[in-house]
């Protein structure tokens, strides 16, 4: 197995044993901890978003954070799990939308990938689609 | 951009595409009504800006570009 295939599959194991639910939150002064699930980091990482326990979704600095936490959403883990957040997002918006649910149907849309059209599929919602219509004749 | 392929052959479509460089997302011919973009009635060179619903706001390219690049 070589390096890359083994980063792949142990973040996979990452993912689907935990980081996707709950984890420990300490306090920046470590007195204090509570579980939550990583929701959202704004872009320059001054808030979280945490869906508590309980089913509360709160946002507040990271500064309140414990460094490790800190450390955590820098990490490659937070990432993968926004990212991850995003897909499935995404995905809901489009089957919320008459057009991206159409295009989200298996097989519907494909792009160029080398020599052939590849099956695609779309990463975002967009709110307009510019549909153009061609043909070589 | 979603490009819709009018070509019925899929080479003719892919040769195409390849020349000019379209490498949106692309619906072929055969899926055109599953897509439900036939309903469009565009012909080849035509373009449709649609919002989330797919209802049409307009027929033409440059309105499209001037309504989407006033969207943030």
């Amino acid at each position: 197995m070589n390096l890359r295939l083994l980063l792949a599959t142990a973040s996979l194991a990452l993912l689907s044993q935990g980081s996707l639910t709950a984890r420990t939150w300490t306090s920046a002064d470590g007195s204090k901890t509570f579980e939550g699930k990583l929701r959202a980091v704004d872009e320059n990482r001054i808030t979280v978003s945490v869906l508590m326990k309980g089913g509360k979704l709160v946002t507040f600095a990271t500064s309140l954070l414990s460094e490790k936490d800190n450390a955590f959403l820098k990490g490659e883990e937070a990432q993968m799990i926004l990212a991850r957040l995003a897909d499935e997002g995404a995905a809901e918006a489009l089957q919320n939308q008459k057009i991206g649910k159409r295009l989200t149907k298996a097989g519907i849309l494909s792009k160029i990938e080398g020599e052939v059209f590849a099956n695609h599929q779309l990463t975002r919602a967009p709110e307009y689609y510019i549909v153009y219509f061609s043909a070589s004749w | 951009m979603i490009h819709v392929s009018c070509d019925e052959v899929e080479a003719d479509a892919l040769k195409w595409a390849r020349e000019v460089g379209f490498t949106w997302p692309t619906v072929l011919y055969p899926d055109l009504e599953r897509a439900g973009l036939s309903r469009y009635d565009a012909w080849p060179g035509e373009v449709r800006l649609v919002d989330s619903e797919g209802k049409v706001l307009s027929k033409d390219l440059n309105e499209a570009f001037a309504t989407i690049s006033g969207v943030r």
